[in-house]
């Protein structure tokens, strides 16, 4: 609920970016992308997210990922055009998107000790 | 008493050696004190020989100074002495040793000084009591420094034992001079508890019963009693020892709060809507979770748990950690024990530019209660202080020594008209609790089966080899992302122990050895998880642990990174709109990738990995349990997320 009260709340902002112009995403280059640029370092090699920063797996809508790159709301490093293109982001999402979707926790045992 | 004036041993044979070249020409010459000096003597002067300087001096000694310093330790209960040997103390070891016949305190040997106190560290946490850390004079002192900082910040007693050569006269050129000091004890005097240099033995022996005493009583922390090396090294006459007398160590009470301010918490926390309790370093000993339990049941008050100790058991319907900021936000009342840092409670200094002071949402009429002990020992220089903030009633005390107090003014207090608020919401917040354990189980899933191994995974693989087991996870959480705290059922009063108290990096390992020391012969399990660059700081922890046979499991969380501090550079650079391309240089730990496991075979542990697929992680864990189950340890080496 929390993170789609953010996606909500930076979907109503300005952004640099619509969903309607949202550069199409190459998955490969966003994973690299996700390690060269850092973001793993917080949210996790995929996305998984950490007590760093929150988990991006499956991704937020493209406007708003970009919205939360340019101007973050918390603590989040802000990651302008000039180190993270538009193109790049998409890319990421991408990633972010091609990733398997988590299992079911009553399906794993470990977690049900 | 005083003591006996005579010229000491070492001040003799000083004096030798300094009149040595005079003696050597004047045997040469058989006129030195008419003859004037030769400018150029035509042969070199002669040295004495041992000979010479024996048909002076008594060579051996039956009883030494550091056998009776030895009998003062014995007193003090004091099960191990963990130490790195060094020539300042070279006296009192073999008194240890020899006289003391290695038990009570048994000797532990260390390859670090900082690994010497942080074991002792760790161990005070589960054996509640001391152990002793023996540590050489100046240069032993000053790796020892930072594993005491960490002790001092997380109040925990230890007792330092270092030596010295006040007496110039008596030192050897060079490394003696080197080794000694005015004032040693100076360099670490703003963390310790207390300090001595005692110049008697008489002192001595007072010292160290002082010291011990003082370490013990809340709030705790290290001590350091430095011992003169001629005190320990000189003959003791039986006519000087019949005069000798070691206090007595007394046990004492630890500090409660008022009774009256007892009592006007009490109110307030039956009258609150929504009284929340906030433990921190409140665990002092194995009574303390079950009283705390007690309160919040009491109450129906939510828990949140900081976790410096063990204060609160995980899963109980109370446990409202994992939901921290919006209980606090729902607060009225705010019971805070031992907070450690009370400021933080209700603010924040956010890490962006200009590092603004920020009130967290928190209801404008909040009344805050403090109990706790930190501001009963301050030092001036350190931070560890904390940033100041007033509570609206604030006990000086120990919150464990006044928690029955408090549950008995508690029960005076509560009466029909609050029962059912009081019920109400208790049973609103127990309806909550299994709703966080499901919200941690559906976090934990997310990068399950990747690789880099994902956090929750790796503990859950371990939790499993253990939970049947009684056991002790001595390390820290916060770079797991507090995934145990999260996931585990950690209910037992020695399951956990907290952290470092400063974060001097280097605590986990040796500190996981101390509390698996302390839980050697009970049949508990101590499983640790330490980051890798934790373990490069101090992993001759790991000879320590095979010579001795110390059953202890360690997981190196390898993320081959000082990774706190790429978040740290890449904040940096994004701030700067700089590349992030090379913020891993001088924080990755890589190219090479380290080995740990066989840096654990090479020092004599069992060790397996690097392990990178989370379908091996399992089986690995039970291989290398079934070797501390012998009594033995063992390494893993996961390759896991970053946090």
């Amino acid at each position: 609920m929390k993170r789609l009260l953010l996606a909500l709340a930076l979907v109503a902002l300005p952004t640099v970016a619509s969903a309607q112009d949202a550069p199409r995403g190459n998955p490969t280059t966003g994973k690299q992308l996700f390690d060269s640029k850092a973001c793993y370092s917080c949210h996790g090699y995929v996305g998984q997210g950490s007590r760093e920063g929150p988990r991006l797996a499956p991704p937020m809508p493209f406007p708003a990922f970009v919205a939360q790159l340019r101007e973050p709301r918390g603590i989040m490093p802000p990651y302008k055009e000039a180190i993270l293109s538009d193109q790049q982001a998409a890319d990421i999402v991408a990633y972010l998107a091609s990733l398997p979707r988590a299992p079911d926790p009553k399906s794993i045992p470990l977690l049900q000790q | 008493m005083s003591k006996t004036p005579k010229m000491k041993r070492r001040q003799f044979l000083a004096g030798v050696a300094a009149a040595g070249p005079a003696i050597g020409l004047a045997a040469a010459t058989g006129t030195a004190a008419a003859a004037p000096a030769p400018s150029r003597p035509s042969v070199p002067a002669t040295p004495p020989n041992e000979t010479h300087l024996g048909s002076a001096q008594p060579i051996t000694q039956a009883r030494s100074g550091s056998d009776f310093m030895v009998d003062a330790i014995k007193t003090l209960d004091i099960e191990y002495i963990a130490c790195l040997p060094a020539a300042t103390f070279r006296g009192l070891q073999e008194s240890l040793l020899n006289y003391g016949n290695n038990t009570k305190p048994e000797f532990v040997m260390c390859l670090h000084e900082e690994i010497a106190v942080a074991m002792a560290h760790g161990y005070a946490k589960v054996a509640k009591k001391p152990m002793a850390a023996m540590i050489g004079g100046i240069i032993g002192l000053q790796h020892a420094s930072m594993a005491i900082y960490n002790a001092y910040a997380d109040r925990v007693p230890i007792l330092v034992l270092s030596g010295n050569i006040p007496n110039g006269a008596a030192r050897r050129p060079n490394v003696e001079w080197n080794h000694s000091a005015l004032d040693q004890n100076a360099m670490v005097r703003d963390f310790v508890k207390w300090d001595a240099q005692p110049t008697s033995l008489q002192s001595t022996a007072e010292s160290l019963v002082q010291a011990y005493d003082l370490a013990t009583i809340a709030p705790m922390g290290p001590v350091l009693v430095t011992l003169d090396a001629d005190l320990q090294e000189e003959g003791l006459p039986a006519e000087e020892e019949a005069q000798l007398r070691i206090p007595k160590l007394r046990p004492r009470a630890h500090p409660q709060a008022d009774e009256n301010g007892v009592s006007e918490i009490a109110r307030l926390l039956v009258a609150a809507e929504n009284p929340v309790i906030y433990a921190n370093r409140y665990g002092r000993t194995e009574k303390a979770p079950a009283l705390l339990v007690q309160l919040a049941e009491l109450l129906n008050a939510p828990v949140v748990d900081g976790r410096f100790r063990m204060n609160f058991p995980s899963r109980h319907k109370f446990n409202h950690t994992s939901r921290r900021e919006q209980a606090f936000a729902q607060a009225d009342v705010l019971l805070a024990l031992e907070p450690h840092d009370l400021w933080g409670l209700t603010n924040e200094v956010r890490d962006l530019l200009g590092r603004p002071n920020v009130r967290l949402n928190r209801q404008a009429d909040l009344k805050i209660a403090h109990i706790g002990t930190e501001n009963l020992m301050v030092r001036a220089n350190y931070g560890e202080v904390q940033r100041y903030a007033a509570a609206d009633i604030s006990l000086p005390g120990d919150a464990e020594a006044t928690m029955p107090a408090l549950i008995e003014a508690v029960k005076r207090e509560l009466n029909p008209a609050r029962s059912a608020a009081i019920a109400a919401r208790g049973q609103r917040l127990a309806e909550m609790a299994p709703r966080l354990l499901e919200q941690a189980r559906a976090d934990a899933v997310h990068g399950w089966d990747a690789s880099p191994i994902s956090v929750p995974r790796m503990v859950m693989e371990l939790y499993d080899n253990i939970r049947n087991v009684d056991w002790t996870m001595p390390t820290e959480t916060v770079f797991l992302s507090d995934w145990p705290h999260r996931l585990w059922d950690i209910n037992k009063p020695h399951n956990w122990i907290g952290g470092s108290g400063a974060q001097g990096v280097g605590y986990n390992a040796p500190a996981a050895l101390g509390a698996a020391l302390a839980n050697k012969n009970t049949g508990r399990i101590t499983a640790a998880i330490v980051g890798d660059g934790e373990m490069m700081m101090t992993n001759q922890s790991l000879w320590t642990a095979a010579h001795y046979k110390i059953p202890i499991l360690y997981l190196v969380h390898n993320n081959r990174a000082y990774h706190m501090e790429i978040m740290h550079t890449v904040r940096m650079a994004d701030r700067r709109s700089r590349d992030t391309q090379r913020i891993r240089m001088g924080c990755d730990i890589s190219n090479p990738d380290i080995d740990y496991a066989t840096l654990a075979k090479s020092m004599g542990v069992y060790g397996q990995g690097p392990i990178s697929d989370p379908k091996d992680l399992g089986a690995a864990i039970k291989r290398a349990m079934d070797v501390v189950k012998r009594g033995e340890p063992a390494l893993i080496d996961v390759v896991a997320q970053p946090r």
